[in-house]
């Protein structure tokens, strides 16, 4: 009887302790005296998930006190995952790739290490970098708005979005090329043409077939990104400048919803879900022109060999000038990182003239005014590359704030009414609008 | 030794000298006992599935319980709000959304696969060649990833270039938007839902249809009863046990609805499949109102535990255990 007894406490001992050693594993291992391991993460994209492992091996190379472990994940869960081990107070990645739709969150909630005291104790030059690519990195506690206060993240590429188009599809429709100065009216003159169903008809011509479209006209590629720089395009916005409340129910969103809702009605754009099980339908050929970021631009010269394309800047909006809206990919050190020194180490190395040039111009535009060139050499697509760099001039931020997420979907969501048909573009955005408000204000 | 005399005459120093070896004995019976209990034995081998229910599942619903009640982002310390986050959810109108989601997809999955899974039960209990082969692949989709499931459901119900409209289109029917329309995008799910549950649910109806007695049937058919009479008045009753467990876990199950319209749809289009679950991940880990989401489950759980306990309530009417 005393055997068995213990022979329980035996097993028991045996189940709980491996448990317990495992936890203490989780806490972190030191690889030795001399060597530190930083932790380095990305969200999976084809061209950025070839070259980190390549950057990481050179780093290492060129720093052999510091071992690089390179973690991917999807983007839309990157994120999550980081807040959940920042609850957890373990497992955050030392240095990480930035996404703007994030910035904010993560620096009002302390995952970010402010970077002010490395750049002025190194003297990092920051007009080496463009200034929007700087405001894009900063954060403001006080205000909780991107654009100011200190600065939380490196600049990586300097993307912005362009007017992806299908050059074949144009010849064979008889169709001039978008380019500069193009408005929205030439837009959707074109996109109605471009918008082909089995037998090759499109909306405007008769027996068209709704139900078998072989090509979309037009595709807003960046989920509501898309519409908010067609809306500022138009002079409108959707949350007020000072934060506190939404105007996409004013007259120039509407105008905006309305135009779009006008494209849906006619198959122009693909309904909402309709393509979403292409992994890219500008690249499959079903969609004539995209509106995506420039991001695309390299990944889309390395797989598209179907059709020719190119690029167009995005159409000018009824306000008459050119908008387009700008975002920074950075790296960001988290904030309670063991190894804050050799984490700033990698950062700087990151945004230096030989990764920019030799790495990130890879991925997208290299934020470091002197590697910009790197973007365009080497690559023969598509023919007007070269002319994003002026385009730039155009590129207006878009300052996230802490509730963007929460709002992006209510929009998304809300919109998909319109678009369906479900409702029309006023009471859609006055519903959206509500459903902002509400988000603004919760606590 | 002190041998004064006590009340009764008795020396004391020798009753307390007795008491204490008396008392020594008695806790030396009780050790010897404890040690040789099988008892505390089985307790100790329950210990690492106590620990871990106490520590990955009680606690952490005591610590929700707690968190509702306050403002919350993971990161920060919580800030009490009392009511707060319960008075939100009454008044957010996405919640009431993901409620009726919810509760539509319950109800109109769960009906549906209980029945289709005991005619497959009842089809598959044949004695007739292959029936082996049947089952199996019945079973399937239950051991299938539900990620990959999804993912592939995903495909047949692709407007432009899903299997489903393709046979539709081929058979010259309407074709249908599925998941990229509010109006069919949550019966989709359901669909998925039922096909996939199916084999689960069939294993334990044959389980149960295996358990009843043939000479209940010879009975029957003795005293003149057809195929559908043996089945309303012999099958049915002696089945409701394991009906009875089907639905409860079901219903259970389908509340927490997450991975299809996680993969799937992530709530749309217009938060037609939005549900409960899917609305607590979004705001604990996407959103960061952590109490919030708390909040949310709690409600969850309230609704779970009055629907369970109403079943309970209501099978005395129609379970049969003899």
């Amino acid at each position: 009887m005393r055997r068995r007894w213990l022979v329980a406490l035996a097993l028991s001992a045996l189940i709980l302790l491996p448990i317990q050693g495992t936890y203490a594993a989780h806490r972190g291992v030191r690889a030795g005296a001399t060597t530190v391991t930083l932790s380095f993460a990305t969200y999976a994209f084809d061209p950025w998930s070839k070259i980190f492992p390549q950057m990481a091996a050179q780093f290492e190379k060129e720093h052999p006190t510091i071992k690089l472990k390179v973690v991917v994940t999807t983007w839309n869960t990157l994120y999550t995952k980081m807040q959940a081990e920042a609850m957890a107070h373990q497992g955050v990645p030392d240095v990480f790739i930035m996404d703007p739709a994030v910035l904010a969150i993560l620096a009002d909630r302390g995952i970010l290490m402010p970077l002010d005291n490395f750049v002025q104790a190194h003297r990092m030059d920051l007009s080496q970098f463009y200034a929007n690519s700087i405001t894009d990195s900063r954060y403001n506690t006080s205000a909780r708005t991107i654009g100011s206060g200190n600065l939380y993240a490196l600049p990586l590429t300097n993307d912005q979005d362009e007017l992806f188009f299908n050059q074949t599809a144009f010849d064979k429709a008889h169709l001039a090329y978008p380019q500069e100065g193009w408005t929205w009216d030439k837009l959707r003159n074109a996109a109605i043409k471009l918008t082909l169903d089995r037998a090759g008809r499109n909306p405007t011509q008769a027996g068209f077939d709704a139900n078998h479209i072989a090509q979309y006209g037009l595709n807003i590629n960046d989920g509501n990104r898309g519409i908010l720089e067609l809306i500022q395009g138009a002079g409108g916005a959707i949350i007020s400048s000072d934060y506190k409340r939404s105007v996409i129910d004013q007259p120039p969103a509407v105008k905006t919803i309305t135009w779009l809702a006008n494209l849906y009605k006619m198959h122009v754009i693909a309904p909402p879900g309709a393509l979403a099980a292409l992994s890219d339908a500008f690249i499959a050929g079903k969609v004539a022109m995209s509106l995506d970021g420039d991001w695309q631009v390299n990944y889309y010269a390395d797989t598209i060999k179907k059709f020719k394309w190119d690029i167009a800047p995005v159409p000018i909006g009824p306000a008459g000038k050119p908008y387009v809206i700008g975002d920074t990919n950075s790296w960001s050190i988290y904030a309670h990182t063991q190894h804050p020194n050799e984490a700033w180490e990698l950062l700087s190395w990151l945004v230096g003239q030989e990764a920019m040039t030799k790495y990130a111009a890879q991925i997208g535009l290299p934020s470091l005014k002197s590697a910009a060139y790197a973007w365009s050499a080497g690559y023969k697509a598509p023919a007007h590359r070269a002319l994003v760099l002026k385009w730039m001039r155009w590129t207006h931020n878009n300052q996230e704030g802490l509730h963007e997420n929460e709002w992006r979907t209510a929009v998304d969501q809300n919109l998909q009414a319109v678009w369906l048909g479900k409702v029309s573009p006023e009471q859609g955005a006055k519903t959206t609008a509500a459903a902002i408000d509400r988000i603004l204000q919760s606590p | 030794m002190d041998d004064s005399i006590g009340p009764v005459g008795r020396p004391t120093a020798r009753i307390g000298q007795a008491a204490q070896i008396a008392r020594q004995g008695t806790v030396r019976l009780w050790l010897s006992r404890l040690v040789n209990s099988d008892a505390v034995a089985g307790y100790v081998l329950l210990l690492p599935t106590i620990a871990g229910l106490l520590l990955f599942s009680l606690g952490p619903v005591v610590a929700s319980a707690l968190l509702s009640f306050t403002r919350w982002d993971g990161l920060s310390a919580p800030v009490w709000t009392g009511t707060e986050n319960y008075q939100l959810l009454l008044s957010d109108p996405v919640f009431w959304t993901a409620l009726r989601n919810t509760a539509f997809y319950t109800v109109g999955s769960v009906v549906p696969s209980i029945a289709l899974a005991l005619l497959l039960a009842i089809a598959v209990n044949q004695k007739i060649r292959g029936v082996v082969f049947f089952r199996t692949l019945f079973f399937l989709p239950v051991v299938s990833p539900p990620v990959a499931i999804a993912i592939l459901w995903g495909w047949l119900y692709n407007p432009q270039y899903g299997l489903i409209n393709a046979v539709l289109d081929r058979l010259g029917l309407p074709l249908g938007q599925w998941l990229a329309d509010p109006s069919t995008a949550l019966p989709s799910i359901m669909i998925l839902s039922i096909w996939n549950s199916l084999g689960y649910n069939m294993v334990l109806f044959l389980a149960g249809l295996q358990g009843i007695p043939q000479e209940m049937y010879e009975a029957a058919t003795i005293d003149g009863a057809g195929a559908w009479a043996r089945f309303r008045h012999v099958t049915l009753p002696l089945l409701s046990p394991t009906t009875f467990f089907v639905l409860v876990l079901a219903m259970i199950g389908a509340f927490q609805l997450f991975d299809y319209v996680f993969i799937m749809t992530q709530g749309g289009p217009m938060y037609s499949t939005l549900s409960i679950v899917l609305y607590i991940y979004q705001m604990a880990f996407q959103n960061f109102k952590l109490g919030y989401a708390s909040s949310l489950a709690y409600v969850l759980f309230v609704i779970i535990a009055l629907v369970t306990f109403v079943q309970f309530r209501l099978q005395r009417r129609w379970v049969h255990y003899e």
